[in-house]
Parts: C-alpha cells; structure tokens; sequence
C-alpha cells in the first residue's frame, strides 16, 4: 500500500473512533439521561447519502449547503472530517471540518442543526459535533478549532461553549486533550 | 532481497485503531465540556438550523 493510501486509511479510521468515542460519550452522559433522552438512540455517523437524503426532507426552512458534495470534498481532503447525528432514524445535526493544510487548526466549514424545534438533540448540536472534532483534532495533532463563518445568533452560543474571537476576527478555541 | 514491508490491511487497521483508542481513552474530565454547557444552557441557546458556513 502506498504512503498517501495508508494515510488515507489512517483518517478513515480516525474519523471512525473520533465519532466512536464521542458516541459513547454522549450516551452515557448523565444529564442527558436526566432530560429524559434515550441516550441509546443517539449516533454519530458519517455523512452517507441516507444522511443527505434525510437532509433533504428538511424542508423549506434547511440552508441550502452543498451537502451533496461532501462525498466529493472527502476524496480531495484526505483530512477532512464530517458527522451526522442521529437519533434513532432522525437525522439532528450535520457538520463538515477540516484542516486543510494546516497542521494546528481543525476549521468548522459548515455546521447545521434540523430546522425544527421539537427535534430530540435540540440544542446540543454544536456541543455533540464539537464533541466530535476536537477528538478528531487531537487524533491529528491540531491543537485549535476555528468556527468559520458562525451564523450570527450562534456565535453566543459558541463564546458560552468557551471560543473567542483572536485579534484577527477568527471564532477559536483551544483543543483540550 | 530486501524484505517486503507490506502490512495487510486488516492489520494495519487494527494497529490505527488501537493508537485512536489508547489516544482518546487518556483524555481528561474536560472531554465532556461542550455538551455541559450546552446541557446547562437549555435547549433554545441553541438557534435552530444554520450554525456556521
């Protein structure tokens, strides 16, 4: 196997305990359970045409993001990293990160949560994806993520989940290991 | 002749995997932070849809 092919092996496998190990971490987390969610039913998965589907019956309300060329975006950015969050057969939340070329800063392309109010994983779509990436950030040595372009009713969600803007505008936080 | 250096797949994936495993396992109490203060913000500080891009 060449080197670019083990190293695009090694990120598929990452990608899959990043999600994995956040999972587990959601499903057991005690105040989840005490708001009454079937911790059981949540899984992090990779963005599949299942998920772009499920996405498309957002409905009027969903942004329109090229979530169709993520398959695409994937086989051009070895690096790069999404999720879909589910719970049972509902799909919540979809995100698209990645590094790029950099070797410190895991970057949030696209972030968006289920247009709908009632949705079980309500209000803990950035925090479970965040979950997520800053595993995925560690796994790949970055120590920073950067949300790009934050919606701007989002962005006191992400100053409370600890981010703040640098001196040059970008929305970052710190990786904790 | 040289020996060849090629690892079969399914135990190269094993060996990515464990290095994940043993990675994340190591990780202190702060791995839970986001989805405690989202948990403590209530569910409407979270808008609903578009969150960055």
């Amino acid at each position: 196997m060449s080197k670019s092919r083990g190293n695009g092996y090694r990120y598929q496998i990452w990608r899959s305990e990043a999600r994995k190990a956040a999972e587990a971490l959601a499903r057991e987390n005690q105040n989840l359970i005490t708001r009454g969610i079937d911790t059981t039913q949540i899984r992090f998965e990779p963005i599949t045409l299942a998920a772009i589907e499920a996405a498309d019956l957002w409905g009027d309300e969903a942004t329109l993001y090229p979530w169709h060329d993520v398959h695409q975006w994937k086989q051009a950015d070895i690096r790069g990293f999404d999720v879909s969050l589910w719970f049972d057969r509902e799909l919540c939340g979809l995100c698209y990160a990645s590094p790029r070329k950099s070797k410190l800063c895991i970057k949030i392309v696209i972030l968006e949560g289920k247009p709908d109010r009632s949705h079980p994983l309500r209000g803990t779509v950035a925090a479970l994806a965040l979950t997520a990436i800053e595993n995925y950030a560690i796994l790949i040595g970055c120590t920073e993520i950067e949300v790009q372009e934050p919606a701007a009713a989002a962005i006191p969600l992400y100053e409370s989940l600890g981010f703040g803007f640098d001196p040059t505008g970008r929305l970052v936080i710190g990786v904790e290991r | 002749m040289k020996k060849s250096k090629h690892e079969p797949k399914p135990m190269m994936a094993a060996r990515f995997q464990a290095e994940a495993r043993e990675v994340l396992a190591k990780r202190s109490g702060k791995r839970s932070r986001f989805l405690d203060v989202a948990l403590s913000k209530g569910s409407d500080f979270e808008p609903v849809g578009r969150l960055a891009g």
